[in-house]
């Protein structure tokens, strides 16, 4: 009976070890781009983003920053004292579905733009992750670009990666007591 | 099954995805990795695999189970006893069975 308990444990472990090691290879990607849109953005923590940044390449970005960006949607300049349409949005890719987070719209008299951008969100993302594929989409003058970089939150991960270990091993614990035997009466 | 499988289901989904939240939280896993989408369903299989094997425990189905098991012993110990006659302090592991084999030998 022990030596049962002893491989059955090992086949669990193994199983394990090996997902984990599978999961750990690194993803095949490159830059996804539509359209000949450019942008860059340069964190304070010298980090650095463009239109180019291969998708596989995870660029760690500080909690909170002010971030300078520049984008470019190399369309004609319209002329004075007109506006067009514009729409667009940044996603977040999940397993085989992209979850929309910002969207943006209306008119506009620029065809490209720079400046600086405050953010923070220390508390809402938990930091030290693996990396999240943040695509942004822009469509004008029925030209749409597409760009996606992947992103992580820069720091070691935190009480809420723990908290995940611990919930596992308890939940490892009650697929280890499914495999006791029922007594039977 | 031997075991327990909603148990098993239960518990094997929630390990699979706390697993994967854990890699990615932890950053060895993306976050539109697939493996966060396959590890709770492998979870539930690893939960009714565990089931149906049922490795751990023994009570009472483990007894009914292994019928064989215990005649063996049995067999065994009715061929040891004669040697044990000499030293009453070297039965505290055949406490039990050696009782009737004496009274046979009594008798």
């Amino acid at each position: 009976m022990r030596r049962r308990s002893r491989i059955a444990v090992l086949a669990v472990l193994g199983t394990m070890v090996l997902l984990v090691f599978a999961a750990m290879a690194a993803p095949a990607g490159a830059v996804v781009l539509q359209g000949d849109c450019t942008g860059g953005a340069v964190f304070s923590n010298g980090a650095s983003v463009t239109e180019s940044t291969p998708l596989n390449q995870v660029v760690a970005v500080p909690a909170a920053d002010t971030v300078r960006y520049v984008g470019d949607t190399r369309l004609e300049p319209l002329p004075p004292d007109t506006t067009e349409p514009f729409s667009g949005g940044v996603s977040i890719a999940l397993p085989w579905v992209n979850v929309p987070v910002v969207s943006w719209g209306g008119d506009t008299d620029m065809t490209a733009d720079r400046g600086s951008y405050v953010y923070d969100v220390s508390g809402l993302v938990p930091e030290g992750t693996g990396g999240v594929e943040v695509t942004a989409e822009h469509t004008q003058r029925g030209k749409t670009c597409i760009a996606a970089v992947t992103l992580t939150v820069d720091g070691s991960p935190g009480w809420q990666a723990y908290t995940a270990a611990g919930l596992t091993v308890l939940s490892g614990v009650g697929v280890a007591g499914a495999g006791v035997k029922r007594s039977v009466k | 099954m031997k075991g327990r499988p909603i148990l098993g289901a239960i518990s094997g989904f929630l390990f699979g995805l706390l697993l994967g939240v854990t890699l990615f939280l932890f950053g060895a896993l993306p976050l539109n990795s697939p493996w966060l989408a396959i590890l709770p369903v492998l979870g539930i299989v690893l939960g009714l695999v565990m089931a149906a094997w049922a490795p751990f425990g023994g009570g009472d189905a483990d007894a009914d189970a292994s019928a064989s098991d215990t005649t063996a012993p049995t067999l065994e110990q009715e061929a040891v006893p004669p040697l044990d006659e000499g030293g009453p302090g070297s039965s505290t592991d055949v406490s039990e069975p050696p009782a009737p084999v004496e009274g046979d030998e009594q008798s």
